[in-house]
């Protein structure tokens, strides 16, 4: 079970998740602040950040861009349902998934089964590397190259690409998305997909000019190509 | 009597203006004139008048005169005339004598006549003659002094001058007069328009203020100039502008303050909960290794915990209502899949509830929010009324935009009459003894809120069948 | 688009009625004033100043007998044989009447006409005063006319002025009367 490392101001909460969290076998570490978080990384090495985005000092968006500087770790954010700027902030920052608290255990251990599933490929029906254009997507060693060089992608952002592109110019709405990608209910929060796709868009395509590889098909929702 | 095109007020003031400028120009020219003409005309007649006395008293009579005297009388006046050349007529009983052609005038008249007679004195008449033109005629009787009292000699000697001359000066003085006073009235423009400009800027700035106070813009002030009525508007306005800014930013200061408020009781009561809610499930899930009555007490613990913050979160819904902090995230959904996996996520999906949906349809609403309005009418239906129940899904081409209606009928017994009022209030429980129910009473407030946010309306009534019938009316696309 | 005024539904609508009013009252007398102005325009006769006074030559003319035109007025012509005749002398020249000159004149007289012949003895003057003279006449004095007396009185009175006249006739004595000039 994946190493978690939670970072979370409350007490109370930071107790019972990680109660929760172990009980289900996970190693859990907890941190109270941002600073003691990132501290935390270097020595604990965790496999997936829980972290809540009401933080004294620095608050939970500083700390997921800091580590997400050098890291395309999986974090979820903890975020209470009222602050809906916060959560647009948090998924821009480079969060792959929200989960709004008060949770339940099982939630929570849903959402992280979620994050690190990941999306298999049939053996042998494709090639290796698929190249779209100027990108070149490796689908077992799950990387993405633009021009030879690796782009850098969340786990959010490469299950998006590689679920889009594994149909191109097939529209995607949304909530199928949330459904397909995230595991989410169909009715969740669409936002998340909208900022991933943000997200994957700086990393993917050209600065100037309309995006090539995700297109949006509005009133529908997200498909990859034409090209 | 029909009305004038309504003017402007520029136009008015001008116009008035310009009235007033001309009344006055031609009143004065014409006063002008008048006093000018009787001047000149005057000192036409009295040069005249005294020019025929001093010349007629220069010439000796000898009574009774005889038509050769009176004739060398005559002539001798007749070359004398001032300021104009003039025909001598005279007249000595019936001897008639004159310095022209013709005996008598047509320009004496029997009333000059009648006057000199009768009150021996020098008298003059301004006479046309039948061709219009105007001539003067002056009679002036020779008295001698007899006995020390003057009496008339019974002669009487008329002079008839044209006033040519003094036609044209008057006339010349209208000309002039109108020369004057046209350019007068051409320049009068000029004022007028500025005192025009002077009162209609201010009334225009103030119209302009008062578009830009509609707009929004509550810091929009008026310069006060001068101390008129004007500026006592523009001070009324000022005054009105800065009371609205105020309570303007009193309304938003309290709503700010409500949501702040409203965000930070969630947080407050949430983080607790957080803990308390994962620290039940752990105990929940041991409680087997407890004896019976801790094991009871654990799971009552560990469900009202849960209730609590079903509670706790239902709260903080109506309380973002409430301060208008509710906001929608529009997404494109095809509507009979959104209900669809609504019902299976509660596992709604089998012969409980039956749906009637319209296929290829896409809604533009809030996916999680109608999930939720969903979840709990089916719900509720299912709880309070009873299986099959019935969703039926329609859309309606309007005018102003098509309306997506969706009707969620149970089989129950149906709402009492006394509850059907008061069912969309907050903690309303239709069955009184039914104090501890599965939801927080919260429900039915909550999805008739989310219904209003997207625009729609919601209603409660019993259905043809007998059950309950509850019926939402929304825009197929909502706006945010 | 109506314009609305503030007051149009405090006030009565006599406000408009009375503006309009005004207003064509004012373009009335600017009117007026204008038409009434222009050109040269006639008159009545004007008293402007005294009589010209003239001076009839001749060696005094105290005694003057007065004959009349047509209209009544009284015409002087002056005696100039002898200035400072009498009265009685005065009162023959005038009974006499208007000699050739005076006639073509159209001087006349409104005194009956004399015979000097036959009743020259019975017109006299006599001093019934010191300042009143009596002139006898020969006729009815009571119906005279107006002018007639005026005849007598202004010509027995120019010999010596402020003399008063009694008209003696065989009827009636009319008088004493003063010349009006």
């Amino acid at each position: 079970m994946p190493r978690v490392l939670l970072i979370e101001d409350d007490p109370s909460v930071r107790e019972g998740v990680g109660l929760g969290l172990r009980r289900r076998g996970h190693e859990v570490s907890a941190a109270e602040t941002g600073e003691a978080g990132l501290a935390l990384m270097g020595t604990f090495m965790p496999e997936l950040v829980l972290l809540d985005l009401m933080l004294p000092g620095m608050n939970g968006v500083q700390v997921c861009r800091r580590i997400r500087e050098t890291s395309q770790l999986p974090i979820i954010m903890l975020t209470a349902r009222g602050d809906d700027f916060d959560i647009v902030v948090g998924l821009e920052a480079g969060a792959d998934d929200y989960i709004v608290k008060p949770a339940r255990t099982e939630v929570i251990e849903a959402r992280i089964k979620a994050v690190l599933r990941r999306l298999g490929a049939p053996a042998g029906s494709r090639p290796e590397v698929e190249f779209h254009g100027e990108l070149a997507i490796d689908r077992a060693g799950l990387t993405v190259a633009k021009n030879g060089e690796r782009v850098p992608l969340a786990p959010s952002e490469i299950k998006l690409l590689l679920h889009l592109s594994a149909s191109p110019e097939q529209v995607f709405s949304r909530q199928q998305l949330l459904e397909y990608v995230w595991d989410h209910s169909y009715h969740a929060d669409a936002r998340l997909v909208d900022a991933c796709v943000r997200r994957l868009r700086t990393k993917v395509e050209d600065p100037a000019g309309n995006p090539r590889y995700i297109q949006t098909v509005r009133g529908f929702g997200y498909r990859f190509g034409p090209l | 009597m029909k009305r004038i095109a309504p003017l402007g007020l520029r136009t008015r003031l001008i116009a008035a203006f310009l009235l007033v400028a001309a009344i006055s120009a031609v009143t004065t020219a014409t006063l002008t004139y008048q006093q000018a003409r009787t001047a000149v005309l005057k000192q036409s007649q009295d040069t005249a008048v005294s020019t025929l006395r001093d010349q007629m008293e220069t010439q000796p009579l000898d009574l009774p005169l005889t038509q050769a005297q009176l004739q060398r009388i005559v002539t001798e006046l007749g070359k004398r005339g001032k300021p104009n050349p003039w025909n001598v007529f005279g007249e000595y009983g019936t001897l008639r004598a004159s310095s022209t052609s013709a005996p008598t005038s047509t320009v004496v008249t029997e009333e000059l006549r009648r006057k000199v007679a009768a009150h021996p004195h020098g008298a003059f008449q301004r006479v046309t003659d039948t061709a219009g033109r105007p001539y003067l005629a002056v009679g002036m009787p020779a008295v001698w002094l007899h006995n020390e009292t003057r009496e008339p000699t019974g002669l009487v000697v008329y002079a008839t001058m044209p006033l040519a001359t003094e036609g044209k000066t008057v006339d010349a003085m209208v000309e002039a007069a109108k020369r004057g006073a046209v350019p007068g009235l051409a320049i009068a423009v000029i004022p007028a328009l500025l005192a025009a400009r002077s009162v209609l800027r201010p009334v225009r700035d103030m119209r302009l203020a008062a578009q830009r106070l509609g707009l929004g813009r509550l810091d929009t002030r008026i310069e006060v100039r001068g101390s008129d009525e004007l500026a006592g508007l523009a001070r009324t306005f000022n005054e009105t502008a800065g009371a609205l800014e105020q309570s303007v930013a009193e309304l938003r200061e309290a709503e700010a303050r409500a949501r702040r408020f409203a965000s930070d009781v969630s947080h407050e009561l949430r983080t607790p909960l957080a803990g308390m809610l994962a620290v039940t499930e752990v105990l929940d899930e041991d409680a087997e290794h407890f004896d019976p009555d801790t094991a009871a007490a654990l799971r009552l613990v560990s469900a009202e915990t849960g209730k609590l913050a079903v509670l706790v979160e239902d709260l903080m819904e109506i309380s973002r209502f409430d301060a208008r902090a509710a906001e929608l995230n529009l997404d494109d959904v095809d509507i009979a899949e959104a209900v669809r996996k609504s019902l299976e996520r509660r596992h709604w999906d089998d012969e409980r509830v039956h749906t009637d949906l319209p296929s290829q349809v896409r809604a533009r609403l809030d996916s999680r929010r109608f999930d939720v309005v969903l979840a709990n009418l089916v719900g509720n239906a299912l709880r309070h009324g009873g299986a099959p129940v019935r969703v039926s899904v329609r859309t309606q081409p309007r005018p102003d935009g098509a309306r997506l209606r969706i009707e969620v009928a149970d089989s129950g017994p149906g709402i009492a009459p006394e509850v059907l009022p008061h069912i969309f209030d907050r903690f309303f429980k239709a069955d009184a003894a039914r104090t501890r129910s599965a939801g927080s009473g919260l429900g039915l407030a909550i999805t008739l809120e989310n219904v209003r946010l997207h625009g729609g309306t919601l209603t409660a009534a019993n259905g043809p069948a007998g059950g309950a019938l509850f019926t939402l009316d929304m825009p197929l696309e909502a706006q945010a | 688009m109506t314009r609305t005024r503030p007051w149009s539904t405090a006030r009565p609508r006599t406000p408009a009625r009375r503006r309009t009013a005004a207003a064509a009252t004012a373009a009335l007398l600017l009117g007026a004033v204008v038409l009434t102005g222009c050109g040269i325009k006639p008159t009545g006769v004007i008293e402007s100043g005294a009589a010209g006074k003239v001076v009839v030559p001749g060696p005094g003319t105290k005694g003057t007998v007065y004959f009349v035109t047509a209209d009544g007025r009284l015409f002087p012509v002056p005696d100039r044989d002898q200035p400072s005749r009498s009265a009685a002398a005065i009162l023959v020249k005038l009974l006499m009447g208007p000699d050739e000159e005076a006639r073509a004149a159209g001087l006349e007289t409104r005194l009956p006409p004399l015979d000097i012949k036959k009743q020259g003895a019975s017109a006299g003057t006599s001093m019934l005063s010191d300042d009143t003279v009596g002139v006898g006449l020969p006729f009815k004095v009571g119906t005279l006319s107006e002018v007639a007396r005026r005849q007598l009185v202004c010509t027995i009175a120019s010999t010596e002025p402020g003399y008063k006249v009694v008209l003696l006739g065989p009827d009636a004595d009319v008088g004493p009367a003063r010349c009006d000039f």
